[in-house]
């Protein structure tokens, strides 16, 4: 959480200094401490049972923070050139739409679908869950 | 009366009553659903994740992505794609990071509102008496700036009044609600998001057969250039920081969704919800980006003049399809609407009932939870339209208040309160103090000219929130690390 509290630090820096100075680059800075904290909440939640399997510390985890990184990067590097299109899109807007926006569905809705009751929510583990909680009583 | 840019036909008319007739049905049906407190504020453990999923979508596109949306992306580009693009596929990822522990959560306490969760979670009715605050309050703010929305879509949809469009949409909306409450709205809300998906396809082929899909006409336009085709749009380039972070991580943080992790019938149905909730979202944003451009397209081959109102592009490219098109596309318009008014007036009315009276401490009996909660519907929806027509100023200012609002109470609450147990009370408190009382004051402070963030305020008030509590928890212990609720342990190792 210090490490998810220092990015957003980071992040508003960015975007306020790099905002009032129209430092691109600083707000490109900023836009990979994004790129950052979305890995570090992933890594907090996509753990069971305190345990992360390296599958999914590889993909979905780190590959949703490099997808990112790549889009950003793309889009900095190509903002408001006038360029020849890819797939009728501007390389800014094709980098967007296929890295961040496809990117992220792949590292996130295809790897949920994938990976759901292996390693995001196995059986066992909620059948665990279950028992513990069976013999308590209901908290209030 | 404003310009009649889509001529009402039979068919739209006809599209539109049955749209209306089939929500209040399913919302009667949901009535056996809302017998119980959990029922009626909640839907507590009740459905599928097909019905999840729809309904989470629809609840979460609202009114604003299918016509402020449009409009942004005419006046400015690719920059406020961003907020769409990031928000689908977070879907998936806020139910990666704490979908399964929101749905723990049910099993471990009775839960029938977000407040719920947190006061079991921080053993604390402070915590829970601020967040329903907070809740009620942006719920309110915020369907209040849908009001004229709403009504301008039933003028333009129906030929009628503004005045009438609003009692016609909020009367049939509350026909429902009153009967079955967060149980109806979901139902009504799964529905709503298939004639959505029904209109997007509609968009689809509309958009492609009247542009063909490449946008160098506009990259090549004097009206428009490069700026309107690359990859950030002509907005300040940070505000691509804002849009990227607070609408992907931040969808985890949306009532319209957080509430829906807990209302899943069993634990494998969070798998469809979370990927069906995704990717029906992901389709919905093409509305904004396609009739976005579309517009934008319609302008740069001169065959419409350019728009003053923002909030006319979507209309203008809609005006430009057939007839059934147009049918499919406006009902899909009312279907985001009425689906966002009708969660945010049942977790209003949740917030209140439950939750802010008990923090009070006059827990109202279950028994009678459910009867004052139907007359705070009334309350809320009356206050809503009455704000919304009549707020001027106020209006303007608290319409802001959405989703950064909803992020910075709820991602320190749930995702840092899920996900850390050293997270405590005591830095919860202090958080959500701080994110009422910035997300109020800092709207204000820009509205009146006194001071503005380079950024969208929104940004500093979530994170603000998270680094307070993260601060703060590393000197507090209340309901945190030992002091954890022992009940709380088995969430934690899910």
């Amino acid at each position: 959480m210090l490490v998810a509290a220092v990015c957003w630090g980071f992040v508003i820096y960015a975007s306020w200094v790099g905002g009032a100075a129209k430092d691109n680059q600083l707000i490109y800075f900023g836009l990979l401490a994004c790129a950052v904290l979305t890995v570090v909440y992933y890594l907090m939640g996509a753990v069971v049972n305190e345990k992360m399997s390296t599958t999914v510390l590889i993909w979905p985890v780190l590959l949703n923070g490099i997808f990112q990184a790549i889009a950003f990067t793309i889009v900095y590097t190509t903002k408001g050139q006038k360029m020849d299109f890819i797939m009728g899109m501007h390389p800014g807007f094709f980098a967007a739409m296929v890295f961040f926006w496809l990117g992220n569905f792949v590292t996130a809705t295809l790897a949920y679908l994938m990976l759901f009751s292996s390693k995001a929510v196995p059986d066992d583990e909620w059948e665990r869950f279950q028992k513990e909680i069976a013999g308590q009583e209901k908290l209030h | 009366m404003d310009e009649q840019l889509i001529q009402p036909s039979p068919v739209i008319i006809g599209y539109t009553i049955v749209f209306m007739l089939v929500s209040i049905a399913i919302g009667w049906y949901a009535n056996k659903f809302a017998k119980t407190a959990e029922g009626f504020f909640g839907g507590t453990k009740m459905f599928g994740g097909v019905v999840i999923g729809l309904a989470s979508a629809a609840a979460v596109m609202s009114a604003f992505g299918f016509i402020g949306g449009p409009g942004l992306v005419y006046k400015f580009g690719f920059t406020s794609i961003w907020m769409t693009i990031a928000c689908g596929p977070g879907f998936a990822y806020g139910y990666w990071v704490i979908g399964k522990r929101m749905r723990a959560m049910a099993d471990v306490t009775d839960v029938a509102t977000l407040p719920d969760i947190a006061r079991v979670r921080f053993q604390s009715q402070a915590v829970r008496g601020i967040l329903a605050i907070g809740l009620c309050a942006a719920a309110v703010a915020y369907l209040s700036s849908q009001v004229k929305g709403g009504a301008k879509l039933m003028n333009q949809m129906l030929g009628v009044s503004e005045e009438w469009g609003v009692a016609i949409m909020f009367g049939s909306t509350l026909a429902y609600m009153l009967v079955s409450g967060m149980s109806g709205s979901i139902l009504t809300d799964a529905f709503q998001g298939l004639v959505m998906l029904i209109g997007v396809f509609g968009v689809i082929i509309a958009y492609f057969s009247m542009t063909g899909g490449d946008l160098s006409v506009i990259m090549n336009s004097p009206q428009f250039g490069p700026t309107f085709v690359d990859g950030a749009g002509a907005m300040p380039f940070q505000l691509v920081i804002a849009f990227a972070m607070i609408f992907f991580i931040g969808v985890m943080g949306q009532p319209t969704m957080l509430a829906k992790m807990y209302s899943v019938k069993s634990h494998r149905d969070l798998k469809v919800a979370g990927i069906l909730g995704g990717c029906s979202y992901g389709l919905t944003s093409l509305v904004w980006i396609l009739v976005g451009y579309g517009a934008m397209w319609l302008v740069a081959t001169g065959a419409s003049a350019p728009i003053k109102d923002l909030d006319k592009a979507a209309f203008l490219f809609v005006s430009k399809t057939g007839g059934v098109l147009q049918a499919l596309v406006m009902a899909a318009l009312l279907a985001a609407i009425v689906s966002t008014a009708s969660f945010f007036i049942s977790l209003a009315s949740g917030a209140l009932t439950r939750d802010l009276a008990g923090a009070l401490g006059h827990e109202i009996p279950v028994g009678r939870q459910i009867v004052i909660g139907r007359y705070l519907q009334i309350v809320v929806m009356i206050l809503c339209i009455g704000f919304g027509y009549w707020g001027g100023r106020a209006v303007a200012i608290l319409g802001t208040l959405g989703w950064g609002f909803f992020a910075s109470v709820t991602i320190p609450t749930f995702t840092m309160g899920l996900l850390w147990r050293r997270c405590s009370r005591e830095a919860i408190i202090l958080a959500l103090i701080f994110a009422v009382v910035a997300n109020i004051a800092c709207p204000i402070l820009e509205n009146f000219k006194i001071w503005r963030f380079p950024f969208p305020y929104y940004l500093f008030t979530v994170g603000g929130a998270v680094i307070i509590a993260t601060v703060v928890s590393f000197f507090t212990d209340g309901a945190a690390g030992k002091n954890l609720p022992k009940q709380m342990e088995p969430v934690f190792k899910l």
